[in-house]
Formats: structure tokens, sequence, C-alpha cells
């Protein structure tokens, strides 16, 4: 998994409350196990047309935000199905960090497992970043984990909390496979004493 | 009633506003008014023995109004047990398809879906835009009441077609 250290990038606005997962990625696209591939139909169809036309309204159909990196969006991003899709696709397309009053818990914590920051502020704040996010590619965001803040563009700096252990696995980048990792030797050791305790299991 | 986006605050009051774009209704329509295509019964939510039970009750010696009505049991030990009991013949000579268990129509990864505005009274867990197909139009409601959509072609209040059995 990608470390989430620091990140300056373009934030795209999505005012929308309630963004859920069919929204991020409709179910047509559930049918494969890779974490890659999906990004092209992120937010499939509020950006494309049925016949696969990009609808140009969309926010990240608009040449200032086709390469965001943030997401500033309303309250409770995330709802909806468990599907792990959802961040997997975010992340395809580039998205690192998506900021909102609040998540669905779900969502949440999938996020923290794939390398993506899920920052929660207070509706001012949001209200603030909106605003600048709407300004479009001269407007960038830095969002800094080891401070634990969102500074907008035109320097006003948001402090957010994060738990302690998820902050420690994405600043290094251990999902649970890597937690797991770095124990490995004592996963050896264990297993070559169990082997010769019982050779039978 | 449909709730009226201006009695809401917020950033509700933009996705109340969506909602009902969506779903194609007015502010103040009468829900009983509310026309429906498509009814699906069952999936894993409300897909029990009970459930089944519950709707057949409502359905017996009745036939559907609407374009496609479909139970999906909410497993094949339901499905099993519903046969057993006449539950299956009840829902097929109504005009039901009696279907094998799965996500079907909640889901509708396979080729159970709604086309576009069609609308669709479903017992199963989720109304997001385009969750029962892109466009689709998706009402939640009980087993019982979704019989009684399947009876009359629109929202109905079940209690109006129980008769002695409130």
């Amino acid at each position: 998994m990608e470390k989430f250290t620091t990140l300056t990038g373009i934030a795209a606005p999505m005012p929308l409350v309630n963004i859920d997962t069919d929204m991020i990625i409709p179910k047509q696209f559930l049918k494969t196990i890779a974490r890659t591939g999906l990004g092209k139909n992120l937010f499939d169809e509020m950006r494309y047309t049925l016949d696969g036309a990009e609808i140009p309204g969309f926010v990240l159909n608009q040449p200032a935000y086709r390469k965001s990196q943030i997401l500033v969006a309303g309250d409770n991003f995330g709802c909806g199905s468990s599907r792990e899709h959802a961040p997997w696709a975010l992340l395809d397309f580039g998205i690192r960090c998506v900021i909102s009053t609040s998540f669905a818990d779900i969502f949440f914590n999938n996020c923290f497992k794939n390398g993506i920051l899920p920052v929660v502020l207070p509706q001012a704040a949001i209200d603030h970043l909106m605003d600048d996010a709407r300004k479009g590619e001269n407007a960038r965001l830095t969002v800094d984990l080891e401070s634990q803040t969102v500074t907008a563009s035109d320097g006003t700096t948001f402090a957010f909390e994060v738990d302690a252990f998820k902050k420690h696995c994405l600043m290094n980048g251990l999902d649970d496979i890597g937690l797991t990792m770095e124990k490995a030797s004592a996963i050896d050791t264990y297993e070559a004493k169990a082997a010769t305790l019982r050779p039978w299991a | 009633m449909v709730p009226n986006p201006a009695d809401f605050t917020g950033g509700k009051v933009e996705a109340v506003q969506r909602s009902l774009d969506y779903m194609g209704l007015k502010p103040g329509q009468k829900l009983s008014e509310i026309e429906i295509d498509t009814v699906f019964i069952g999936s894993c939510t409300n897909g029990r023995i009970e459930d089944l039970r519950a709707a057949a009750a409502i359905l017996k010696g009745k036939k559907i109004a609407v374009k496609r009505a479909m139970v999906v049991p909410g497993s094949g030990l339901v499905r099993a047990q519903a046969e057993e009991e006449g539950l299956a013949q009840i829902f097929l000579d109504a005009g039901f398809e009696w279907r094998l268990a799965g996500c079907s129509m909640c889901l509708a990864m396979n080729p159970d879906q709604l086309a576009p505005g069609e609308r669709c009274a479903a017992t199963s867990n989720r109304n997001f835009e385009g969750r029962q197909g892109r466009g689709g139009r998706t009402h939640l409601l009980s087993p019982a009441m979704a019989a009684a959509a399947a009876i009359t072609g629109r929202l109905t209040d079940v209690r109006t077609l129980m008769g002695e059995m409130v």
C-alpha cells in the first residue's frame, strides 16, 4: 500500500450530501477483484451518458479537475454498500484524500486500508474548502497527515483528528497484510518451532 | 404524501430536490397515486419464509396489475419450504415469476434490471440512484405492501386490501 504523508493537489468540489457507494462505483463494475482499472468508471452514472460520452458539467470531466487528488464533499460520504471497490475506484482515479463533515463507517475504514485519507472537518471548514476547491486548479489544498492539518490556498489551516493507529498505518503504508508481514520473522520462528513440536500438524 | 424540499434545511434541500427529480415525483403528490411497473419481492432482505407467507396471504386468488413481478426467496431452503407450503403456487397463479434464490434485482448485477424511468416496488434494502438499473426508480416497502402494489398497480396501503385479516 502506498504511504500517505503529505499531499498538495487539486481538490474537486462535490457539494452533494449522501454520496453513496453506488454513485462512486456502480454495480456493473464489481465483477472484478483486481484493485486497478476502476478509475475510469468512478462516478460512472454522473460522469458519462448511457452511450459512454462524457457529461461536460460533471466536475471530474472539467479540464481543471481531471487530475484531482482530493475531493471535498457533503455530509455522509460513502454511505451505502460495503463494497471495497469504492475506495479502489477513487484511488485508481488518483484521489488520495476525501474531506467531508462525516463518512459512512465501512467506507471510512476501507479508505485507511487502501492508502486514502478520509478527513473529517466541521461544516464551516468544509464551506471554506469547498469555496477554495471551486477556484479550480489554481487552488491547491495541502493535506499533512503528520501535523494533522489541511491548508487552503489562502493559507487558512484546519486541524483534524485521526486515530493514532490508523495514522501510523497510513504514514507507513501498512494495510492488514503489511502489518502482519512486519511480524514475519516472529511468525517464521513460531512456524519452525511448531513444526518440531507438532510434526503431525 | 411526497415531501417538499422547502421543508428541509442545509444540504438536504438540494438532496431532496435531486431525489424528487430522479424519482419523477412532485411535492405534495399522494403516494397512493404513484403507479408501479415492476414488483420485486425477496433477495436476502425480506426473503424469509414469513415474508413470503405475508405476501402470499395478500396475493391469494388475485392477479397482478403490473408489467412484471418476481419473487426471489432468501435461500434454497426457504424456496423449498415455500413450495411445500403451497406459497409458490399462489405467487405463480397471481402472475409472479418464481425465481431461484439470489441477489437478483436488489443489486441488478445480472440482467434483472429496471429500464430508465421504470418504477419498482421492491422489498430489498437500497434505493440509491441507479441501484436497480440506470435511471430505475425504486420504492422500498414490506413484502405485504409490495404484494398490494402488485395487485393494484400503484402504491397501496395493504390494510385496505386485508378486510377481516386486519
